[in-house]
């Protein structure tokens, strides 16, 4: 990095950080420091949402996503439009009524304490664990370009993270979104400009979408409903459907940020425009993936993309094979150069015939390319002895390599600070469900507000431990946006079927509930564990599981429901 | 203030709540005095329970929020699914047309 790269990632981090300080002077009481006074307009609330979702891992590994197993990846977000619909009808109306300070405080009043705390552990639990994934992942950037050890790299960027949580609270995470998003979304307009202008100057955007799209990484619809498949467009309706109104409805990160709208409407809206604007932008984060594939078909893009793993290979008695592997890799390339400029002549002069013939020939090449990738990567895994994968490396090394001074600074900074943002609004989340459902619920009932604010504030602390320890691990998961979504369906399922029972199902008591849950929740494990089926429909599995073990018990052990105020 | 006063008139049975009230439940009317009421009891909820809808009722009505060219939730969620058929649609023929 050049010394005006560092100049404005050092400014991002100092005005992240001085921000955070400077909101935290506002927090006079919890309501303030968890929920932002309940004060926010709806564009607020809307780009916390995104921002709080988007993390650097979206910026980091849906790019590398694309690029390898193509732009596919943005059904999973099918579901989303329809999530926000309900909420907007049933969840925020709730929420706000009550003026509760999580999603699990109404559980107790409908159900019974017992299900209010199983269910702000499960959050708890699969909140901690992706949060340090989220840490993980802006670690990677600073470890590609310092050449740090990756623990002391989580270690940095997850205390800078917690150093302006801790202080800053609900409104500093809120109007930090605000500006981050704007950064962030004119970063990857910038990206996506800048892949363009280094492709060879007689390739334009659509010949490098076509050398793409030939080449399978266009496959954005999949229609064939297919329970083993990943991404299909049902897939991404039904089960997305159900992930997104787990996370959205019962996750308190997004709760939280909801929760901060000044009336019904504010919220509403912020969630509606969430709907709209979430897969457009999704889409294009992609396409700059399938541009990157595009730039490296006229560039020899590197065999393997993460530089350390690499260097360490290079440095064992390994050496030589993978150098064998390198060369085969760059041989394949080479050759296929002369194929994709034939491809983009034969697109300019409309010989479908030619386009074909080169399709297939590249498509075979490609193969080719992948096998021997895969080859390396057995290597490199076999020589550190870890499992290991460059998909979060691919983006960031084309960044590193390619964009212009200032330009690597200010995209760094982008990734970043959507960490920071959606770090930050876990940390804060966390916190919320720690003081809120179990500290003040069940530890010290009657202390002092501010007593209160500093107990979040350790509570936070706390979690941004947790948090840095669990991104020790995270190397070893492949691709961080899966991992992230994986671990999510274990969880969400389940959560989600309670709180569908408590607004949909009034008959069901809350003894019912509670082992509905703990049952829906052993099943969905063993789902998983035996990978029977997809991970995104283990949410709807576990929804439905908890829906009908609840009616079932219900039904052999009926409970008097108690009438809700 | 006028029409909850209005409303405290013991003779006459809850059928649905407001905003800053709750039900009372009255089992021991019989079905022919039941007949005779048409209009709620509301009681007051307790300040400490009320919701920053009923300090401020003028912030929540039904369709605050909604963007001036939209009338209803209704057309704003009809909106949301068009949009998004509309997307499929498009990144349908976009894959076609680069496959």
């Amino acid at each position: 990095m050049s010394y005006l790269d560092w100049v404005v990632l050092a400014l991002s981090l100092t005005f992240i950080v001085g921000y955070g300080i400077y909101r935290s002077r506002e927090n006079r009481n919890i309501g303030s420091y968890l929920l932002a006074d309940r004060s926010l307009p709806w564009y607020h609330v809307t780009l916390s949402l995104m921002a709080t979702q988007a993390s650097a891992i979206t910026f980091l590994s849906a790019p590398g996503q694309a690029y390898t197993d193509g732009m596919r990846f943005v059904q999973f977000y099918f579901g989303l439009p329809f999530a926000m619909i309900v909420l907007c009808i049933t969840f925020v109306p709730k929420f706000h009524k009550l003026n509760v300070f999580t999603a699990y405080e109404y559980l107790e009043g409908r159900f019974d304490l017992r299900t209010r705390s199983l269910t702000a552990g499960l959050f708890l639990l699969q909140r901690g664990l992706s949060t340090g994934l989220s840490i993980y992942a802006p670690s990677i950037i600073l470890s590609a370009i310092l050449g740090w050890d990756i623990m002391w790299t989580n270690i940095i960027s997850g205390s800078l993270v917690m150093l302006y949580t801790v202080t800053g609270g609900a409104k500093a995470v809120s109007h930090s979104h605000l500006q981050q998003m704007g950064i962030v979304t004119l970063g990857m307009v910038i990206a996506g400009f800048t892949v363009v202008k280094l492709l060879p100057d007689d390739v334009s955007f659509t010949d490098a979408l076509h050398v793409a799209g030939k080449m399978g990484k266009t496959n954005v619809i999949d229609f064939t409903f297919d329970l083993n498949n990943r991404y299909n467009v049902w897939s991404g309706i039904i089960g997305g459907f159900f992930l997104q109104l787990s996370y959205f409805g019962t996750d308190q990160s997004q709760v939280g940020r909801y929760l901060t709208g000044s009336s019904v409407g504010q919220s509403r809206l912020g969630l509606a425009m969430n709907g709209l604007l979430k897969i457009p932008m999704q889409f294009l984060i992609l396409m700059v993936g399938a541009l990157v594939f595009a730039f490296y078909q006229f560039t020899t893009p590197p065999m393997f993309f993460n530089q350390v793993k690499v260097d360490q290979v290079m440095a064992t008695e390994y050496a030589p094979e993978y150098q064998k592997l390198e060369d085969r890799h760059a041989m394949l390339q080479s050759e296929k150069r002369p194929h994709v400029l034939a491809l983009t002549e034969a697109l300019d002069k409309d010989d479908e015939m030619a386009v074909e013939r080169e399709r297939d020939y590249l498509g075979a090449a490609e193969k080719q390319v992948q096998a021997v990738r895969l080859e390396a990567q057995n290597l490199i895994s076999k020589a550190s002895g870890e499992e290991t994968n460059d998909v979060n490396y691919i983006f960031l090394r084309f960044v590193i390599d390619y964009l212009p001074a200032g330009l690597v600074g200010l995209l760094i900074a982008v990734i970043l600070l959507a960490s920071m943002g959606s770090v930050a609004a876990a940390f804060n989340s966390l916190a919320s469900t720690t003081i809120v459902d179990v500290f003040r619920r069940s530890v010290r009932k009657d202390g002092s507000d501010q007593y209160y604010v500093t107990a979040s504030r350790w509570a936070t602390f706390g979690w941004g431990v947790f948090c840095i320890v669990v991104a020790q691990y995270a190397s070893r998961l492949g691709s961080m946006i899966e991992a992230v979504n994986v671990l999510g369906s274990l969880f969400y399922g389940v959560i989600l079927g309670v709180f569908l029972v408590a607004f949909y199902f009034k008959s069901i008591g809350s003894r019912a509930v509670f082992w509905g849950a703990v049952i829906g929740e052993f099943f969905v494990i063993i789902s998983y564990w035996q990978d029977l089926t997809a991970f995104l429909w283990l949410n709807l599995i576990g929804c439905a599981l908890v829906i009908g073990f609840a009616w079932i018990i219900e039904k052999i052990w009926p409970q008097n429901v108690p009438t809700e105020v | 203030m006028d029409e909850r006063k209005k409303d405290t008139n013991p003779k006459k049975i809850p059928l649905y709540s407001k905003k800053g009230s709750i039900f009372v439940v009255r089992p021991l009317l019989g079905p022919d005095e039941r007949r005779l009421t048409t209009q709620p009891y509301l009681m007051p909820l307790p300040e400490a329970e009320r919701s920053p809808a009923d300090h401020n009722p003028a912030a929540h009505r039904p369709n605050e929020g909604l963007p001036p060219f939209i009338k209803t939730w209704r057309q704003m969620y009809a909106l949301i699914v068009g949009v998004l058929l509309l997307l499929i649609a498009l990144f349908y023929g976009f894959m076609i047309h680069f496959q």
